[in-house]
């Protein structure tokens, strides 16, 4: 199907750029690698059927942190000259812790989620079609917000909190202060000091 | 509809999640990839937090993910305004060079 060669198309870009993002010598490609991954995995979100996170993703990760990461990086105008040599003394131990892991996961994986059920392979196979709920049914952004402003009110409130936390703190970090004056010696002050006028018993 | 397998779409998460393993370990040149191989965690996370939601039929997971969105971002922008005050007094952000910034 056209679907799933969408869904091959976009996984496979997702990783390359992924792997650019942290072997590019050059921050700026970095980040716009970094956004190509976010916009691809957005993309597989919209292939599986949830627009709203999708659309999310868009906004939040390429809206807000790319361009945040595109405005340090603007504004730092960091050399991009490194020799290749020092980049490549920590690979060997990388490579290997990941691809234990690699190894591990990728065993775990096919042996927990296969089950006796035919019907499993196929991916959507939990979901099946209820014609009253095709009938009068919510949307997504409803049922998030039903469950979201219900059962999970704390987690959302402690959310905002967060948020009022970014917000506050790195405008109180970037701050330059105005120094206090620093302490020093007033010349004829010191000059015109003796051994009469300082010592009172 | 897609007919895919789940596993194919696990494996994906697992090894964008170990590619954001490997920046972290294997990157010593500026703290900035270190923040975006984060990011790249982050990613994964959710991904798999939104595939295990479809998968199960439950919405619950959709809230995580809007939780973790707020994480990421909080977590960025003050990690950011870390690094630039890091680079305003060190005129540098490489990685090696530190160790010098305890007191």
């Amino acid at each position: 199907m056209i679907v799933n060669l969408f869904f091959y198309f976009f996984s496979f870009i997702l990783i390359v750029s992924a792997l650019m993002t942290i072997l590019s010598q050059n921050s700026i490609y970095s980040v716009l690698f970094l956004v190509l991954s976010f916009v691809s995995s957005s993309s597989i979100l919209f292939l599986l059927e949830c627009e709203y996170i999708s659309l999310i993703f868009i906004i939040i990760y390429v809206g807000a942190i790319a361009v945040l990461f595109l405005f340090v990086v603007m504004m730092l105008d960091v050399k991009t000259v490194y020799l290749a040599k020092d980049s490549l003394k920590y690979f060997p131990f990388g490579s290997f812790i990941g691809i234990v892991f690699l190894i591990e996961i990728a065993l775990i994986i096919p042996t927990t989620f296969e089950s006796a059920n035919p019907y499993n392979v196929s991916f959507l196979w939990n979901c099946y079609f209820d014609w009253f709920n095709k009938l009068d049914y919510f949307t997504e952004v409803m049922s998030i917000g039903h469950l979201l402003y219900t059962d999970y009110i704390i987690q959302f409130l402690l959310s905002g909190n967060i948020l009022l936390l970014a917000t506050v703190g790195p405008v109180t970090l970037v701050l330059i202060r105005s120094t206090k004056p620093t302490k020093t010696q007033v010349t004829f002050k010191q000059l015109s000091r003796t051994y009469s006028s300082v010592l009172h018993i | 509809m897609i007919i895919l397998n789940l596993n194919y779409i696990l494996n994906i998460v697992i090894t964008l999640f170990l590619i954001g393993v490997l920046g972290l370990v294997l990157n010593r040149k500026n703290i900035l990839i270190t923040l975006m191989s984060i990011e790249l965690m982050l990613l994964a996370i959710n991904l798999n937090f939104v595939v295990f939601s479809i998968y199960l039929d439950d919405i619950t997971g959709y809230v995580f993910v809007l939780f973790i969105l707020t994480i990421a971002a909080a977590e960025s922008a003050i990690g950011l305004a870390i690094l630039t005050i890091y680079y305003r007094l060190k005129h540098t952000i490489r990685i090696d060079k530190i160790k010098n910034i305890k007191s």
